[in-house]
């Protein structure tokens, strides 16, 4: 079965923050580094020392998971948001995290066929290895929660990717702030007549 | 005019933060002067050397120039040396010191190169000293002729290593995460270059999330963690490419901060499992991974002391990121970073005297250093986001990655100690979390 898959969106911050974000994105395509445009990846495989090694051609940007995520707009009509924010430095769930969850689990309750990731980011003032690790106790926070509402555990994989996947938003604190985030993903089943119902939005 | 007697041994003031062994007797009358701190330079005269090109050699430009450029470029980074250019010295023409002296120079430094009869580069490194008029030391290098530039390196180590007192740090490579792309979807792959930043060239490809390169003290094998189909895991691989990758069989959990062994039988990691993360140690040879840190909250960024006896680390176990030493066994984990400032990413001097770490504080992340039992701690940075310091073999220099306000793509940068040198490593586009290699075999 194919189609196209649409990556997950944060409805849920998108009308408050859609101003921001359309600034972030006139800013993202304006920005300037501080030495004019860096020069494209020059890297070659040889051993040689090269003083100016070719340029390599760009390529598209792929997500983390390699295989595109299953359509989700059941998911996130029903849920609200796919992402959850945190404090600075915590793993707690406030209200607000735990409301966007509960929506999350009645759908996969209903659902129990759909495996998906818990992925826990964090903003990239944190030092790399603590934001591994702050990442994996977000991730596993949402997931006793997930447990906790009887989801099985075998549906969940758990993630952590640091800080290397951070957003970028209009101010540097608005960015760090949204960057603190756990995201649900689902993952894509193998079974074609599980999907069907999914694609049909149900 | 002779040198005076009373120039000190190099960095004085700094082996006493150092507590180095006794300072070796001056019996070289070539040295830099540190009085109260600040270097008086020494002045030391570089002149390019004429020669045909060699093949293979700066792309066809004169070898005696293009070498003679790089051992500038190696002192000048100390920030210790004043390098006079003079005038170039033809070959095989002797070199006239009384003209050196009246420009000022103290020591001058004749490179000269030629093939030999296998086809490699020979360059002869002279030390003289100039106002003693006789030739101090002197080094003959071969090198093939494609690693050109280390025979340059060797000779400015040579030249450090006569006028400081310690080895010089110029024939090393840096291992980093090289990056492209905007902040929000970075491309990322496994690189090495020169410690100049020269001859920089991918040792992974750029499909996958990867980071936290580390060498192997020899620099023969590289490990690092990578993320493939939602997993992270850690992979080993030899640091010339020819060999396949190692894919590490670890307990289950997330695995990060891969740290091999001085002897590089053993690599240390942090675990994350359960929200936790602690320490474990995977046997290279046999394969056996065991924990070493426990409890809850987050211990992770193991670095070896240098005989590998002991481990330093970091832990928020206090309720804020500090740092620890345990032994290899991780009994007796004693804090030693105490104050308001967070530390982090503790890296141990290949000297054993200094622990480099990131000091966390809320308007500014820079680099510091103290000795090992925390105390005479100090900052040595002043950027935005100065972070992950990683130690010369020499113990005399640092390189760490150093962000701005600015979304623009990361830097690394190197600050030579006694000196402050300090200067951005060029390498093609973006880098972070550089490893400083030992001195190449």
């Amino acid at each position: 079965m194919t189609g196209r898959f649409i990556p997950l969106r944060i409805r849920r911050v998108l009308v408050p923050a859609s101003v921001v974000l359309g600034l972030a994105s006139t800013l993202a395509g304006c920005q300037r580094p501080t030495e004019g445009l860096p020069p494209a990846p020059v890297f070659v495989l040889d051993q040689e020392p090269v003083p100016t090694p070719p340029p390599q051609a760009w390529r598209a940007p792929t997500r983390v998971a390699e295989v595109p995520p299953v359509t989700d707009d059941s998911f996130l009509r029903y849920s609200g948001s796919d992402t959850v924010l945190f404090g600075e430095g915590s793993a707690d769930l406030d209200s607000d995290a735990k409301a966007i969850l509960l929506r999350q689990a009645e759908w996969l309750a209903r659902h129990d066929k759909v495996r998906f990731v818990l992925e826990g980011h964090c903003d990239d003032r944190t030092t790399r290895g603590q934001a591994f690790a702050l990442g994996n106790a977000r991730a596993q926070a949402m997931r006793r929660f997930m447990q906790a509402q009887g989801i099985d555990d075998d549906r969940i994989v758990v993630l952590s990717l640091g800080r290397e996947l951070p957003v970028l938003a209009g101010t540097l604190e608005e960015s760090r702030r949204m960057s603190r985030r756990g995201v649900t993903r689902l993952l894509p089943n193998t079974d074609a007549d599980q999907n069907s119902g999914i694609f049909r939005g149900e | 005019m002779r040198i005076p007697r009373r120039f000190l041994a190099i960095m004085m003031a700094f082996h006493t933060l150092a507590t180095c062994a006794a300072a070796k007797a001056a019996d070289a009358p070539l040295r830099v002067d540190i009085t109260q701190g600040k270097a008086s330079l020494l002045i030391v005269g570089v002149p390019d050397v004429s020669s045909a090109t060699i093949a293979g050699v700066a792309d066809g430009a004169a070898a005696g120039e293009a070498l003679a450029a790089v051992v500038r470029a190696d002192l000048s980074s100390t920030a210790l040396y004043r390098i006079l250019r003079g005038k170039p010295v033809e070959p095989g023409a002797p070199v006239s010191l009384p003209a050196w002296q009246s420009i000022g120079a103290q020591a001058l430094v004749v490179g000269r190169p030629s093939l030999t009869s296998d086809g490699k580069l020979a360059y002869e490194c002279l030390l003289y000293d100039v106002f003693g008029s006789k030739q101090d030391a002197s080094r003959f290098i071969v090198v093939p002729v494609n690693q050109w530039r280390r025979a340059a390196h060797q000779c400015a180590d040579m030249v450090f290593e006569q006028t400081t007192g310690d080895p010089g740090h110029f024939d090393t490579r840096l291992l980093y995460v090289a990056e492209s792309g905007p902040r929000t979807d970075r491309r990322r792959s496994i690189a090495i270059a020169d410690y100049d930043g020269a001859g920089a060239h991918a040792v992974s490809g750029s499909d996958m999330l990867r980071g936290m390169p580390r060498f192997s003290r020899d620099a023969r094998a590289v490990a690092w963690m990578e993320l493939a189909n939602d997993t992270w895991r850690l992979v080993l691989a030899p640091a010339d490419g020819e060999a396949r990758l190692r894919k590490l069989q670890l307990p289950e959990g997330q695995p990060s901060a891969p740290r091999l062994s001085p002897d590089g039988r053993r690599l240390a990691f942090a675990l994350a499992r359960n929200g936790d993360t602690n320490l474990w140690i995977f046997d290279l040879t046999t394969g056996q991974a065991r924990q070493i840190t426990q409890g809850i909250g987050i211990d992770t960024n193991p670095d070896w002391s240098p005989d590998g006896s002991q481990i330093v680390f970091e832990s928020d176990r206090s309720g804020q990121q500090q740092i620890y030493i345990m032994a290899s066994d991780g009994s007796q984990q004693k804090r030693i970073s105490f104050g308001a400032v967070g530390h982090a990413e503790p890296a141990w001097s290949p000297r054993g005297d200094l622990i480099a770490f990131t000091g966390i504080a809320a308007d500014a992340i820079r680099i510091g250093v103290m000795k090992t039992d925390g105390s005479s701690e100090r900052l040595l940075t002043d950027g935005w986001q100065d972070e992950a310091p990683s130690w010369a073999p020499s113990g005399r220099a640092l390189v760490f990655s150093r962000t701005t306000r600015d979304p623009a793509l990361p830097e690394v940068w190197e600050l030579s100690l006694p000196g402050g040198g300090l200067r951005r490593v060029l390498v093609p586009g973006g880098a972070s979390q550089a490893d400083w290699s030992g001195r190449l075999p």
